[in-house]
């Protein structure tokens, strides 16, 4: 079986000149990217979650062939991203949320144009594809203005389009929704979800917005220093960190607290003990048997239950590796940056 | 092939059209580049009102090495305008863009940014070589009118070599940009003036390291007739498409560097 992505042992260093005195320098070396090896087989939808800092950009450099790895093996689409960098542009789409690939003092739709002569998109297929994205993201109203016009969230419609004019075979979107609105934003993940389901696009996306990850994203890789702490479905992994599940109930009248039933860590109340939360493993008890246990001691008007959080799986994963989620490790982006307060 | 080319028109054809959605800053623009020409041009006419001449030329002969000098700014600025972008393009990660698309990564940039008032220059240049040329009775030989020809384009070559080996050192450093717009005005006015008015270090890197002054000075000789009174060979006058071969493959090397050592290749 062949793999869209396939990555092995994968690591990046950087030099970062550091002040030790007033006008000494020493260099010294960060790995941005620690070992990391995951594969993407055709048709998955994947999210790289991770903070800032964690190398999430680097390894989407690496994978497009803008950065070469330090060592490690990799390959996209059969191909070694750093040696057939033109060839690879071909087969991938890629979206970065920060920076724009379309020309800001032009009409979006000469934009487009220009990227159909890019990759020599035959005019019927550029057609198609075209009108099929001006139909899902809506571009009909501002297709004709200037980019430098739009607002953020319709050009990143936008770029979502321009990325798959030539038909992709792995879409690559880092942090696509930054600083979209709910609307916005909404959109744009029913656009990527029909996109996976019906197209059966590879996709490849990085975020700091977890929601992206659970409308989107089956399967979830999260790093942190440039490792990989955890690969796997939210489902299992949610099981693994923080099994838990709460069962809340709303009781007909006021009572006593409920007793812990087996299985049950915790019982939680409100002042008035009508609506009580219990935590309990469903692994050692299973919510109907809690309800029927609770209906037996008293009345009940309500119940609902609730999985942990996307947000405290990943906690969960950064507490157990010893992680503390901060912005540590220098990319290439900060590193100017950094040298520009100077 | 066609294909190819085809790609790199409509890039450029929908840069001319960017440009012309804003006319009054495009013909202010174009404006100011003949103006800017225009106040260089008067400086040195009022500096031989003060003087007879300049590091052992007269005026019509300084005049000549100007204007084959800004002929060949003018050209190469107007092609290879947009190197200047390059350590912009890397600070604010617009190189990245360039680098994922399918297409050579130094035609974009040279493509980035094509403004045709710059196209201005090299038209103030030809004017002015025009007439220095008539007013000073350059002789119309068969001769002459070859290297008047050849002299602007190579160059051109040889100043955008230079500008691509500048604008090459922001893959090194973080802020590139005071280097490379030094570099590209001081080329400037280092291949407007005879070389005998610099110290002979100066002429030492200018006419052997960076080859300054083969872009003007080394023609202008020929067309005036007059040995180089620091002696260089009068074959110096027809080096310059050689000289530019040369800068070009250099630079080249510089450019394919500087990209394997963004991407990180081996360091």
């Amino acid at each position: 079986m062949t793999y869209m992505v396939d990555v092995e042992g994968l690591s990046r260093e950087f030099s970062v000149w550091a002040r030790t005195g007033r006008f000494r320098r020493s260099a010294k070396v960060v790995e941005a990217v620690a070992d990391v090896s995951f594969t993407v087989a055709r048709g998955e939808a994947v999210g790289y979650v991770g903070p800032n800092g964690s190398g999430k950009s680097t390894t989407i450099k690496m994978l497009t062939g803008i950065l070469a790895p330090s060592s490690g093996r990799v390959s996209v689409c059969g191909l070694e991203p750093s040696q057939h960098r033109k060839q690879l542009a071909r087969r991938i789409g890629i979206v970065f949320g920060q920076r724009s690939q379309l020309w800001w003092d032009l009409p979006l739709r000469e934009s487009l144009e220009i990227l159909r002569a890019i990759y020599r998109i035959p005019q019927a297929r550029f057609r198609a594809r075209l009108d099929e994205c001006v139909e899902l993201l809506d571009l009909d109203s501002f297709l004709e203005r200037p980019v430098r016009q739009l607002s953020l969230g319709q050009r990143m419609r936008g770029e979502v389009t321009a990325a798959l004019l030539h038909d992709p075979d792995l879409l690559v979107l880092d942090e696509p929704t930054i600083g979209l609105d709910l609307e916005s934003k909404a959109k744009l993940r029913g656009f990527l979800a029909e996109l996976v389901a019906r197209r059966a696009t590879t996709l490849l996306l990085t975020t700091h917005d977890l929601q992206d990850i659970e409308l989107l994203c089956p399967r979830l890789i999260v790093i942190d220093h440039g490792r990989i702490l955890a690969d796997g479905a939210l489902d299992t992994l949610r099981d693994e960190v923080s099994p838990e599940r709460i069962l809340r109930v709303d009781l007909k009248q006021p009572g006593a607290l409920l007793p812990t039933f087996h299985g049950v860590t915790t019982v939680q109340a409100d002042e008035h003990r009508t609506r009580q939360r219990l935590s309990f493993d469903p692994r050692r008890t299973t919510a109907a048997e809690l309800i029927a246990q609770v209906a037996q001691v008293a009345p009940v008007i309500d119940v609902s239950v609730t999985e942990p959080a996307i947000e405290d799986v990943i906690r969960g994963l950064y507490a157990r590796s010893g992680a503390v989620p901060a912005a540590r490790h220098i990319s290439r982006s900060s590193e100017t940056t950094a040298g520009e307060e100077e | 092939m066609a294909e190819r080319i085809a790609v790199w028109l409509v890039i450029l054809r929908s840069r001319i059209r960017s440009q012309t959605q804003y006319r009054t800053s495009f013909s202010l623009n174009l404006l100011s580049a003949g103006l800017s020409q225009g106040t260089e041009l008067v400086a040195i006419v009022c500096l031989f009102a003060q003087v007879d001449a300049l590091g052992g030329f007269d005026r019509s002969e300084v005049l000549t090495i100007y204007a084959l000098s800004s002929t060949a700014f003018g050209i190469c600025e107007f092609f290879g305008g947009s190197l200047n972008m390059l350590p912009t393009y890397i600070r604010t990660g617009t190189f990245d863009i360039l680098m994922m698309r399918p297409l050579s990564v130094l035609g974009q940039l040279l493509t980035s940014e094509v403004q045709l008032h710059r196209a201005g220059r090299a038209v103030v240049g030809v004017l002015m070589l025009g007439y220095v040329v008539g007013a000073t009775g350059v002789p119309m030989t068969g001769q002459n009118i070859l290297l008047l020809l050849i002299t602007p384009l190579a160059g051109a070559l040889v100043i955008g070599a230079v500008w691509l080996v500048s604008s090459s050192m922001s893959f090194w450093l973080i802020k590139g940009e005071e280097v490379t717009v030094s570099v590209t005005y001081g080329t400037n006015l280092l291949t407007s003036y005879p070389m005998t008015v610099f110290s002979a270090p100066v002429r030492v890197v200018f006419s052997c390291i960076v080859p300054a002054a083969f872009v003007a000075y080394y023609p202008a000789l020929a067309l005036v007739d007059r040995p180089d009174p620091l002696g260089a060979p009068e074959y110096f006058a027809w080096s310059g498409p050689v000289v530019a071969g040369v800068s070009l493959a250099v630079a080249a090397g510089v450019w394919r560097w500087g990209i394997h050592q963004y991407k990180g290749v081996g360091s």
